[in-house]
């Protein structure tokens, strides 16, 4: 018998680092421990994450051009439906397949992170009637302030058409108050129920918002001063005074001082909590991050700092489960698959386009949460029987690069072997450090013998019928594990 | 849309080369638990160091074993009182059901509808006031039979025009509640047992709102999506097995929903894992609705303990392609109504006499059309609509509810009034048929007697 060359351990990083790139990117690669090694560590690639204009991302420019369809301008989208010419679907399922695969593929995971939680606080709904021909500007604008203050990103997003008409601000006037988004404003996207503001309250809110609209047939943004509701308000101790011909001033005051509010910085840092360390996280990092918050003028970079070098961010750390859009993303950057360029939007089976019937299957698409609270970020919202059974389908379907099969290129099965020869125990050990950044443990092990019916000790190679046949088993076996399933 | 899920196999076992089965010996012991029933899944993960993943309480609370008997012989059991199953079918876009029930005793309706209007002529099921649409035909053997009715001026206590929004709100049916949760989970989560598979959404993995909540409830692009993919042939149950072992000591909500996964793979293993022929000669069209109401009818002749299904059917938003009678392109009314009486016709045939005992269907809609037609030849988004029924308990073969009239004075802002809050409609059937309160279905709500199932 040939000797056996033994097996140095595949490079990981270490357990605080893990922690790190784990919570921050939508899923560990070999890669990514490389950029965080040539960084200095995660902490520092944290840091530079946090400039993402500064980093490269010729993956994520690529994804970009791959849907011109939203290049489009609302009027020329909302055109080419109207005619029959680009069913609007296209154009959502566009905005939906950008946002994976730019999950998937850009270096700037920290940005697509954070750019992926404001969108989900500031919830706009894909396929809400009026709303979608305003989306991929929507996105592009919380995109671009999501790691800037909030208070900008606040009103950047809640004056946005997309927003307006979602939340029917655009047809709220001083005559005729609708408060559907001025509600929202305090009791989701600053404030909070607990805040302790009132009906009136809502109402005021909602009568501060009016005067913003959306033209009909151009499909723009229109300010109209006689729709504005006029007065001095007050709620929650905000003074607004509105002289004349100042109402857009009026509304700038109003959504700076609720981003500037206590309560908007203890709602924004338990949201943040909640998401990077814990469903329950404890109160004491909750008090630290909202008094950052608040001490850098709203800033979101000084306050997700606060958050990382908390010595709770880590200690108070628990298991955060994966979305199943979130687990389908981490799949392939698990299996390093190379998703290609989608030819045409109808091409349902094109890889970069099928991935949506992926994450549909697994139970979610992007943005296609109903109400305006957008999607729940506590574990048990994404622990269902039929969530798992089909996280598993989709598992084994990307291992084997069974589904999707077009425009794509998966990773030959023999390209995961470390070395020409190595025991089965090792093997796994190092599909374990690949796929997951940690070692191998004792259940896994157990679970991949029972599975491909082989002992620790077995010899695999190039020609064993683990690499030969099995590896969809495998390496699907690995990605079904409490490891791949949280973040 | 479609949502393919099928994976060309792996190659099969037989096709590798001949190699070391069997040789793990810890393999060996737990491959003895071949066919997975619940209790033999309860008992592999007891095999592997387990007691607490299940309370005791929930144990219990599981009731019979979905398969008690052994090898694939599913037989039904009755997973709780009675065994009684509601199908809700959603006619998602907002379906005209004034073309589906014409009110051709109404002289608005022709006024109001110069080119697609359907002909008095052309409906069947006539009295002096209402008829139904031709396509609708192959249901009349239950309509004759006295098992199909429908309720008419049928809606939403407030008209709600936004898709999205209007659909929330109907399959949420609980509008002072902030949480997420829809009527049929209420109404699921006062029947005994936790089985997820109690409540079954077909043709998605997507939970409908209706569904949704604390029950566990299953949703699925197909049926044979709750099986384990994997190997094939006699390595099939390895890969529970090998789960089994992944997750048998995880805590915390996603180990308990991996395990949870694993018995309902179990669980319905027998249906899934056999072909199932349709009975009585009943033919389902190859659509993605016929292919929706073939599971559901698998399901329930099962006896897998489901007591509620959910099928969405779309898309009803005719603004411009509805039609006149004899349309028959793709997107038109008759073709929509088409499809929706053969799938339905294959269903009910198929289930034969559980029609009379067992399972009633109900369709909904979020909201009506408009009266009048627009400028397209279609109808814009309206209010009033109307609900079928069909099956065990429906007093059929007949209209019921208070007819609001589309005389201009009549109509609201254009649209059918609502004279019967559907919420009376689905209480009086989750009441009469699964002996769930309306007070748990419909929290506040007091639904008036309409007297179309007993």
């Amino acid at each position: 018998m040939p000797r056996i060359r033994r097996y140095r351990r595949t490079a990981v990083p270490s357990r605080s680092d893990l922690h790190l790139l784990r919570r921050f990117s939508f899923g560990y690669t070999p890669a990514l421990r490389r950029q965080a090694a040539a960084a200095g560590g995660a902490r520092a690639w944290f840091e530079q994450q946090l400039t993402p204009g500064r980093l490269a991302d010729p993956a994520g420019d690529r994804v970009d051009a791959w849907f011109p369809l939203l290049t489009h301008a609302p009027e020329q989208a909302f055109d080419a439906h109207k005619s029959g010419r680009t069913h609007r679907r296209l154009y959502i399922w566009s905005i939906q397949r950008r946002a994976l695969l730019r999950q998937t593929y850009s270096s700037r995971q920290v940005h697509e992170v954070m750019t992926d939680f404001w969108l989900n606080h500031l919830h706009v709904h894909v396929q809400a009637d009026l709303a979608w021909p305003f989306r991929p500007g929507y996105d592009a604008a919380v995109r671009r302030h999501a790691l800037g203050r909030f208070a900008d990103l606040l009103p950047a997003a809640v004056t946005h058409p997309a927003m307006l008409r979602y939340l029917d601000a655009d047809t709220s006037t001083a005559g005729s108050i609708n408060e559907n988004l001025g509600r929202e404003l305090l009791e989701l996207h600053t404030l909070g129920r607990d805040a302790g503001y009132t009906e009136a309250d809502v109402r005021t809110s909602a009568a501060i918002l009016t005067g913003l609209g959306v033209d009909r047939d151009r499909l723009t943004p229109t300010w109209t001063e006689s729709d504005h509701e006029r007065g001095l308000f007050s709620l929650l101790g905000l003074q607004l005074s509105n002289p004349l011909g100042s109402g857009r001033q009026t509304i700038a005051a109003y959504l700076d001082q609720l981003a500037h509010h206590p309560a908007t910085a203890r709602r924004l840092a338990t949201k943040l909590a909640v998401r990077f360390v814990a469903d329950e996280p404890p109160a004491a990092l909750v008090d630290r991050v909202a008094a950052a918050y608040l001490a850098s003028d709203t800033s979101i970079p000084a306050t997700l700092r606060a958050l990382v070098d908390d010595p709770l961010f880590r200690s108070a750390a628990q298991p955060k489960v994966r979305t199943p859009n979130e687990d389908v993303v981490a799949t392939l950057r698990a299996l390093g698959v190379k998703v290609q360029a989608p030819g045409s939007p109808d091409d349902g089976s094109a890889a970069a386009n099928a991935l949506l019937w992926v994450t549909t299957s697994v139970g979610q698409r992007p943005w296609h949460w109903v109400t305006p609270d957008g999607i729940p970020d506590r574990s048990e919202a994404w622990a269902s029987a039929s969530r798992m059974l089909a996280s598993f389908r989709a598992h084994h379907n990307l291992a084997g690069g069974f589904y999707p099969r077009e425009r794509v290129a998966y990773r030959p099965a023999r390209s995961w072997l470390p070395q020409r020869r190595l025991r089965f125990d090792a093997f796994v050990d190092h599909l374990c450090r690949s796929l997951h950044g940690s070692p191998a443990d004792r259940r896994t092990l157990n679970a991949a013998c029972r599975y491909l019916e082989v002992e620790p000790t077995t010899i695999i190679t190039r020609s064993h019928q683990v690499v030969r046949w099995r590896m969809p088993w495998l390496l699907s076996l690995l990605l079904d594990s409490p490891e791949h399933m949280t973040r | 849309m479609s949502t393919p899920d099928s994976a060309a196999p792996a190659p099969s076992a037989s096709s590798a080369p001949a190699g070391l089965e069997g040789c793990c010996p810890e393999g060996a012991r737990l491959a003895a638990d071949a066919d997975l029933t619940r209790r033999g899944l309860l008992k592999g993960l007891g095999a592997v160091g387990l007691t607490t993943m299940f309370g005791s309480a929930a144990v219990t609370a599981v009731g019979p074993p979905a398969y008690a008997a052994p090898a694939g012989a599913a037989r039904p059991v009755a997973a709780a009182a009675n065994g009684n199953v509601v199908v809700v079918l959603s006619l998602s876009g907002g379906a005209d059901m004034l073309s589906l029930v014409v009110p051709h005793g109404d002289p608005g309706y022709y006024a109001a509808r110069p080119t697609i209007a359907v002909p008095r002529g052309s409906l069947w099921g006539r009295d002096s006031f209402f008829g139904l649409h031709p396509a609708l035909k192959p249901l009349q053997r239950w309509w004759d039979a006295k098992q199909l009715a429908v309720v008419t001026g049928t809606g939403q206590p407030a008209p709600n025009r936004s898709h999205f929004a209007a659909l929330e709100e109907l399959e949420d049916a609980d509008p002072g509640d902030a949480v997420r949760t829809g009527w049929l989970n209420r109404s699921l989560g006062v029947l005994p047992g936790d089985d997820p598979q109690q409540g079954v959404h077909v043709g998605s993995g997507m939970l409908p709102t209706s569904m949704a909540g604390p029950t566990p409830t299953l949703a699925v692009p197909e049926l044979d999506a709750t099986a384990l993919n994997g190997p094939s042939g006699s390595h099939r149950r390895d890969r529970a097995a090998a789960l089994r072992r992944m997750w048998g000591a995880t805590d915390g909500p996603l180990g308990a929903s991996a395990r949870k996964a694993l018995a309902v793979a179990a669980d319905l293993k027998p249906v899934v894992g056999s072909r199932y022929v349709p009975q009585n000669g009943a033919r389902y069209p190859a659509t993605d609705l016929g292919d929706a109401l073939k599971d559901a009818a698998r399901l329930i002749r099962s006896g897998s303990g489901v007591r509620a299904v959910t099928v969405d059917h779309g898309s009803w938003d005719m603004h411009a392609q509805l039609g006149p009678v004899d349309d028959t392109r793709p997107r038109s009314m008759r073709t929509m109504a088409t499809g929706l009486a053969d799938a339905l016709s294959a269903f009910l045939t198929d289930l034969g006499p559980l029609v009379g005992s067992r399972v009633t269907v109900v369709t909904v809609s979020e909201f009506g059309r408009r009266v009048a037609e627009n400028g397209s030849r279609g109808l814009d988004h309206g209010w009033g609509s109307a609900m079928l029924l069909i099956g065990a308990g429906v007093r059929g073969g007949r209209y019921v509810g208070r007819w609001p009239g589309l005389g201009a004075a009549a109509l609201r802002e254009g649209d059918l009034a609502v004279t019967t809050d559907y919420r009376s409609v689905l209480a009086e059937l989750v009441t009469r048929r699964l002996g769930v309160s309306s007070a748990a279905a419909f929290p506040g709500f007091q639904p008036e007697s309409v007297g179309v199932v007993t």
